[in-house]
């Protein structure tokens, strides 16, 4: 039961850790440090750096994140991640799927 | 901030490193999941305010981010390896083999092609040879050697670690892809021809090499912008400065030649002839000779007649510099012959190697041109062997030449023009073949020229051919002088008349190259032997005589770079022995050939008219012409012409003492710089010389490598002035080739001065003779059918000095036919007859040609049947007579 479950769990997180992603920098452009702190605190995503910081270059590969460099005064440069228009419009058609199949979801139990 | 030890430091590169391919796998950058989480960790450490951060604190640290990073890695699957695109660094240890052949290729394209191509380069020169040399100064080597550096350093960089790489490489890196970008674009039009011969033939890396250098130049600098990027720094900013810096140098070093070149072309092309003299002047005035040398070899750089278009205004769209032109210039700007120099080194181009030592075709096999060095071939060995005798007034030499061809593949032509003593004729010609001598056909000149080139050029066997090229000039030429270290052996034989200076006192002039081909050995000596009856007067002691009896002498001269000149032997001949007879039984009917010698004075001559050369070597002439005026009680008419870049006229005398041309000649020296034409000079000179009957043109000048304008002005003036014209006296300063005398020395109105001896000597002995202030010696030999057989009995060389003077009457006279066989007969290289030794009877036969009998040639110790053969002329010549007598 419980090996059961802990995959289902892995194989959830990963399916919505990248919507995760989109979503907060969609707000607004993060640091990559930020954006680990603020997901690591997200309850249930059980999320680690490094999980995080390989999927954040996938994206920026796949052409949905963008990076720049700015100078900090309190340290090294920072990196900062924000979405592209590309990413903008993925990220707007997985809410729209994800809203479908919690929904759908949801119906299965009741039409049985 | 925090301090990191060194440990901690290692420890967390070598955890993340270790998970390089899972990144990867997972479809990120490994290089930037490794930076980003080397920074989070930093920033992790930061904010425990972690005064030193030790290794512990890394683990623990990393424990917290995901402890997986301290686990090792379970390998990735086969199907999921990361593409070299997207993981360029691998570490080292537990490479694929896929990697490992990726990082080869990588270093082979980057480093080793582009450093293996200048080595080749360097050592074979084959682009400086085919296309355009890459490499003429060491500064190039530097600069070329900074891409496979580069490169090599930067692939270094990207296999060491994922740190982001130096600021400074970033310059480099810029510096470096300017050079290999500039050649690439100078050998951009062959590049698709050598991207065809790579395809279809697996030949042609090496045109391409700087193109591979470059793009592998360019993938370095965006790896290492997406490190920098990956690791948070930035890639510094105007590195293309260092790329137009780069660019720059080679402009720089390239200008000499590009203004030079440009020079050489509007020397040949310009649309007027002030445009061409004054570029003429440009280059002289310009240290710049080699590349104009190098044009003479046919070895400009292609990319330099592209380049120079937009820049020029010439005649013809279509024009390129051809190495005859280049030389002609070569010969305007200097004054020197192209080969008369030797060709330039290069620079770092291996010890003592030259630059043409690839210079695979000779396209004057079989011409009549010495034309330039062709490469390994040198002459091996030399001996000279002389017999003389100056009561009869004639020597014989015989020269043996050994050749030696060090070229790895091609057979070669060996060819020298060679200046006989005064009056000589070729009298003996003989090829060593498989350790034999065998002795030449003497025949109509162009029969044994056509029997040459079909022998040598179209069947490429052993044949060797002299003709004559010029007053007192053969042209040798052999073929194919094998390669590998192969040699050929030839020897000459020639008689000429002892000169005479005084009723007892004659002279030996030896023969010498005055231009060649080859090169001398470095181990090249001369070994002389000369045997004389009489005595030696001036027995030279420079080279090292030594004396083996009274009346010889032996010598082992070394010989250096630069043609050679042994100084002349004065020998003691008896007065009284003044008319030495010998037979000539080769002709019918036989008759005795007398030789008398007689001094002449002669009364003033007309008008003088001095041309002096205005170029490099006509210096000497101007000094010795200065002396010998300012000296001389001598009058008359005399007017003096320099020949510059056209004529200057220097002084007039006008039924005057000569010495009075001395104060305007101080007053207008020329600056004799490079080499001029002279035609304009002589031209005037010989039009006011011919005025008056028995004028004269002394034309003192230095080599003549090429003809700068028509000689058939000068020609036909000798030809057809016969009757009143001046005549035309030639004093060469220099020992070299002269190719006005090539084409005057046959008309009646030429002759040249002997030179014996020092200029000042040589030209004082013509000017006293010609003013009459001292008488003139000279041989005179008749031949006599009826004539008295009293006297001493002389060697048959009288025979053929006799003959060859016979034969120049004839030539005049257009009576060829009987000209060739009487050389034929006494087996001479004259004007009209040539000799030329084949390999086998059949290729004698095919040519029509017959070799003389070993035993009538003539040799350096007399053999009995020289002396059996006189006797029986002498009997045939006197039953010849009784029966004369006998008839009504």
């Amino acid at each position: 039961m419980s090996d059961f479950f802990d995959n289902w769990v892995v194989q959830m997180r990963k399916g919505v850790l990248e919507l995760c992603i989109l979503r907060t920098l969609s707000v607004r452009e993060r640091y990559g440090y930020e954006l680990v702190k603020e997901l690591s605190q997200v309850p249930g995503m059980g999320l680690t750096e490094g999980t995080l910081y390989p999927l954040m270059s996938r994206l920026r590969l796949a052409g949905l994140v963008s990076t720049r460099l700015e100078e900090s005064s309190s340290g090294p440069a920072r990196k900062y991640y924000s979405l592209t228009p590309e990413g903008l419009r993925t990220l707007e058609t997985m809410n729209v799927f994800l809203e479908t199949l919690q929904h759908s979801t949801q119906q299965v139990g009741v039409r049985s | 901030m925090n301090t990191w030890t060194p440990s901690a430091r290692a420890v967390l590169q070598r955890h993340l490193d270790q998970h390089r391919a899972r990144f990867a796998a997972d479809g990120a950058e490994a290089d930037e999941v490794v930076a980003d989480l080397r920074d989070h960790v930093e920033r992790e450490a930061s904010s425990l305010n972690l005064s030193v951060v030790t290794e512990s604190d890394v683990r623990r640290i990393l424990a917290q981010v995901d402890p997986s990073l301290l686990e090792s890695p379970t390998p990735p699957a086969l199907s999921k390896a990361p593409s070299p695109a997207q993981d360029p660094s691998p570490p080292l240890k537990g490479r694929s083999k896929k990697s490992w052949l990726w990082l080869i290729l990588r270093a082979v394209l980057g480093v080793l092609l582009p450093f293996g191509t200048l080595l080749f380069e360097w050592a074979e020169h084959p682009s400086a040879d085919d296309l355009l040399d890459p490499i003429p100064t060491p500064f190039h080597i530097l600069l070329i050697a900074l891409v496979p550096l580069t490169n090599a350093l930067g692939l270094w960089f990207f296999e060491r670690s994922s740190h982001p790489l130096p600021r400074w490489f970033a310059w480099m890196l810029s510096a470096s892809l300017g050079i290999s970008g500039a050649y690439a674009v100078a050998y951009a039009p062959i590049t698709p021809l050598a991207a065809f011969g790579i395809v279809f033939y697996g030949v042609g890396l090496i045109p391409l090499a700087p193109l591979i250098a470059w793009i592998f130049g360019l993938c370095l600098r965006s790896g290492g912008r997406k490190r920098a990027k990956a690791n948070s720094v930035h890639w510094p900013k105007h590195t293309w400065t260092a790329a137009v810096g780069s660019l720059l140098v080679l402009a720089a070093l390239a200008l000499p030649e590009f203004f030079t070149l440009r020079a050489l072309r509007e020397a040949i092309d310009a649309d007027g002839p002030a445009d061409r003299r004054a570029a003429i002047r440009h280059l002289r005035s310009w240290d710049t000779h080699d590349a104009v040398l190098r044009a003479c070899y046919g070895k400009r750089r292609q990319i330099w007649d592209n380049a120079l278009d937009p820049f020029e205004n010439r005649k013809s769209r279509t024009f390129t510099v051809t190495p005859e032109a280049a030389q002609a210039v070569y010969f305007q700007v200097t004054g020197r012959a192209f080969n008369e120099v030797r060709p330039p080194l290069g620079s770092l181009r291996g010890v003592g190697r030259e630059v043409f030592q690839n210079f695979e075709w000779d396209p004057s096999i079989g011409g009549e041109a010495v034309a330039g060095h062709v490469s390994g071939l040198s002459l091996q060995s030399s001996r000279l062997d002389v017999t003389s005798n100056a009561d009869d007034g004639w020597d014989y030499t015989e020269w043996i030449l050994e050749f030696r061809n060090d070229h790895a593949s091609r057979q070669r032509e060996a060819r020298a023009e060679i200046q006989l003593p005064p009056g000589g004729v070729v009298s003996r010609l003989t090829l060593w073949v498989y350790g034999e001598e065998r002795e030449a056909a003497f025949a109509g000149r162009g029969e044994v020229r056509a029997a040459y080139q079909q022998v040598a050029v179209a069947q490429r066997r052993d044949p060797v051919l002299v003709t004559t090229s010029g007053p007192d000039r053969v042209l040798m030429q052999c073929f194919p002088v094998p390669p590998k270290g192969g040699t050929m052996k030839i020897r000459l034989g020639i008689t000429a008349p002892l000169t005479p200076l005084g009723a007892q006192e004659v002279a030996y002039v030896w023969p010498r190259i005055v231009e060649r081909n080859f090169a001398f050995a470095e181990t090249l000596k001369h070994h002389v032997w000369l045997e004389s009856p009489q005595k030696i007067l001036n027995p030279p002691s420079a080279w090292g005589w030594t004396s083996t009896g009274s009346n010889s002498l032996t010598a082992t001269i070394p010989v250096s770079w630069g043609t050679h000149a042994f100084p002349t032997l004065k020998l003691h001949r008896k007065a009284e022995a003044t008319s030495p007879w010998s037979i000539d039984d080769r002709s019918t009917p036989p008759a005795a050939v007398r030789q008398t010698i007689s001094s002449v004075t002669t009364p003033s001559r007309g008008r003088l008219a001095v041309v002096i050369d205005g170029g490099r070597d006509g210096q000497d002439g101007w000094q010795a012409l200065r002396q010998y005026l300012a000296s001389t009680p001598a009058r008359g008419d005399l007017r003096l012409w320099v020949s510059e870049d056209g004529l200057r006229e220097m002084a007039t005398i006008t039924e005057g003492p000569f010495k009075a041309a001395v104060e305007p000649m101080e007053r207008n020296t020329p600056q004799f710089k490079g080499g001029h034409d002279p035609l304009p000079a002589l031209e005037a000179a010989w039009g006011w010389a011919s005025q008056q009957a028995g004028g004269t043109v002394l034309w003192i000048h230095g080599n003549v490598p090429v003809l700068l304008g028509d000689p058939q002005s000068i020609s036909q003036r000798l030809q057809r002035g016969e009757a009143t014209g001046a005549r035309l006296v030639d004093l060469q300063v220099a020992t070299g080739p002269n190719l006005a005398a090539k084409e005057w020395f046959a008309q009646p109105l030429y002759e040249s001065v002997p030179r014996l001896g020092t200029l000042d000597d040589d030209l004082k002995r013509f000017l006293d003779t010609w003013t009459g202030l001292t008488p003139e010696w000279h041989w005179r030999r008749e031949r006599s059918e009826t004539g008295n057989t009293n006297g001493p009995t002389a060697s048959r060389h009288l025979v053929r000095l006799w003959a060859r003077d016979q034969i120049n009457q004839l030539r005049r006279e257009r009576k060829t036919t009987e000209a060739v066989a009487l050389a034929g007969r006494w087996q001479l290289v004259t004007p009209v007859s040539g000799a030329v030794v084949l390999e086998t009877k059949a290729q004698y036969k095919a040519a029509g040609l017959t070799p003389v009998d070993p035993l009538t040639t003539p040799a350096i110790v007399p053999e009995p049947e020289t002396w059996a053969l006189l006797l029986v002329g002498t009997g045939a010549l006197i039953l010849w007579q009784r029966r004369q007598k006998r008839r009504p």
